[in-house]
């Protein structure tokens, strides 16, 4: 349910709520009863099924998963002017949505991938608050990348199968596709998002921003 | 308390909690979905059930009025 419409229906439902709490004999009558019913049951019950379905898709955005302190320079990574590192690569060349960018590469495409993916989220905010926050350059995936969340986009692309990479061996690309050899850390696309350049790196929208001067 | 103050009652609850659930549709961070989860829907929930509580209540009150009505009205 789009934002705009989750609030006007909270809202909604709100006046509703005041209305039967202030004015006096609402019981009284056979439509104030319905209304009330109505206020009270059905409306907010339909609020809090928007209003969670707007907070869970507001927290699949890059601006979201950017809002906390310890991600701001992930998010910084994304600026790279260097082909080489794969999330900026993905991200100046509309390879990923730009307003999903992390959230599609850092969720499983399986059934329950988007559902583990929240529980992770609410594991971070605990961390947030109440643990230890590591490093930017000391945080870790809870498990290595899985080749399916690139072949999610690239299996079946001309130039994921046709690259001279990729046909190194004659078995290469099988087993990239079965999982057997890794796109990330068998050390071919191994230059992710390493914080730890940032303090020399260049940026592509430092270069747009010099064009534009 | 009669039904009309149960429902004032539950109806401000509800309220209170739609309130806090607007409010934290306006932020994008992930404490505003904290504050969704864990104050806007539990309190919005607690006025649900006073509201089906006091509809229980009231719907038993009258029932158990009733034969004593038709008793006085057979005297």
């Amino acid at each position: 349910m789009p934002l705009p419409i989750t609030l006007t229906l909270i809202g909604l439902s709100l006046a509703l709520a005041l209305l039967v709490g202030f004015k006096k004999g609402i019981s009284q009558t056979r439509e104030g009863k319905m209304l009330a019913f109505v206020a009270l049951l059905v409306l907010p019950v339909v609020s809090v099924w928007g209003g969670f379905d707007a907070h869970l898709d507001r927290a699949e955005s890059t601006q979201f998963c950017l809002s906390c302190h310890v991600m701001a320079e992930y998010g910084q990574s994304l600026h790279y002017d260097d082909k080489s590192y794969i999330p900026s690569l993905h991200y100046e060349n509309n390879f990923v949505p730009r307003d999903h960018a992390c959230y599609t590469c850092h969720t499983d495409y399986s059934m329950f991938g988007p559902v583990k993916a929240k529980f992770n989220g609410l594991h971070h905010i605990f961390v947030q608050y109440f643990g230890t926050v590591p490093k930017p350059e000391d945080i870790k995936l809870y498990k290595p990348f899985p080749n399916e969340t690139c072949l999610h986009c690239h299996l079946g692309a001309r130039k994921f199968e046709e690259v001279n990479g990729h046909h190194k061996t004659p078995d290469m690309l099988d087993k990239v596709k079965s999982g057997k050899l890794s796109c990330i850390s068998s050390g071919c696309h191994d230059t992710i998002h390493e914080v730890g350049d940032l303090k020399d790196a260049k940026f592509w929208s430092e270069i747009k921003g010099a064009e534009a001067k | 308390m009669n039904i009309e103050n149960k429902l004032r009652r539950a109806s401000l609850i509800i309220a209170a909690g739609l309130f806090l659930q607007f409010v934290s549709l306006l932020p994008l961070h992930p404490l505003a979905f904290i504050a969704f989860v864990g104050l806007g829907v539990p309190i919005m929930g607690i006025g649900v059930l006073l509201f089906l509580f006091s509809l229980v209540t009231h719907s038993e009150s009258v029932a158990s009025s009733a034969p004593v009505a038709s008793e006085k009205t057979q005297r």
